[in-house]
């Protein structure tokens, strides 16, 4: 695979960023932290129920979960990026196709002109 | 953030599309990874099963719940960001795009003109904007 030239990002690299940034938000985001305080305060009911070969696996199942919430997320912000990029490419052939209708004929008169705009605006909604 | 992902979701669902959730699970369940990790989870919970009690066991699944939880509040915003952070390249983009100036020049300059009723002047503005605020409210991906 080719290296990524210096001057352009790396879109992993961005990707990491963004991910970065989803770990930062969740953290200062309230529904989120009541939820993590639940799930870290029940952590520690069931980790004083076991012995240390029990706590061993506890940390493995937290581990585990971690592990399933970064995928998760990873996913679902591709997803968002990709849903984002199909809507501006939808929208952008929408309005070319019927700006291209504007620019073909100058003589096109002001009534046909607004509803040129009129029919914009239908294809946005 | 705004919650792109509860504002999507809606009208996915209101158009008959698949729901997000369905629509991620559906993505994920194809990932290897997910897979192995689903396993090591399943692995840890049966054994953390049979050495807590019938009280542990409890815990144990109010803790299952609040890490699904915290999962799904993750994925949720994790989408929302992704769809913010491409709507705001869409913007930067689409203010550079020839049918977006031509548009915009359009409507400027019908809306300046003296032989044009206003009242069809105000009625081209309402469709238009109405359809950007309903494309803010509920776009179609």
């Amino acid at each position: 695979m080719p290296a990524t030239p210096p001057d352009q990002p790396d879109p992993d690299d961005h990707r990491d960023d963004l991910l970065d940034m989803v770990a930062d938000r969740l953290r200062h985001h309230p529904a989120h932290a009541d939820v993590d305080r639940r799930a870290r305060e029940l952590r520690g009911r069931v980790e004083a129920l076991l012995d240390d070969t029990g706590r061993r696996i506890l940390g493995d199942l937290e581990g585990a979960w971690a592990d399933l919430a970064h995928l998760h997320a990873q996913v679902a912000l591709d997803v968002g990026l990709s849903h984002a990029a199909a809507r501006r490419e939808r929208v952008l052939r929408e309005v070319t196709e019927q700006v291209a209708v504007l620019v073909a004929d100058p003589a096109l008169d002001r009534g046909a002109r607004l509803d040129v705009l009129v029919a914009v605006g239908r294809t946005l909604l | 953030v705004k919650d792109w992902f509860k504002t999507i979701d809606r009208a996915r669902t209101a158009r008959g599309d698949q729901p997000l959730h369905e629509l991620l699970i559906g993505i994920l369940a194809k990932h290897e990874r997910r897979a192995g990790t689903v396993k090591k989870i399943l692995r840890a919970q049966d054994r953390l099963r049979r050495a807590l009690g019938k009280d542990g066991v409890k815990l144990l699944l109010a803790y299952e719940s609040a890490c699904t939880d915290r999962l799904v509040s993750g994925e949720e915003l994790a989408y929302s960001l992704g769809f913010e952070h491409g709507r705001a390249h869409a913007h930067a983009e689409a203010v550079e795009d020839p049918a977006v100036r031509t548009l915009a020049a359009e409507l400027g300059e019908l809306l300046g003109a003296k032989d044009v009723e206003d009242a069809a002047k105000v009625r081209a503005l309402a469709i238009v904007i109405a359809g950007v605020a309903v494309g803010e409210r509920g776009p179609r991906p």
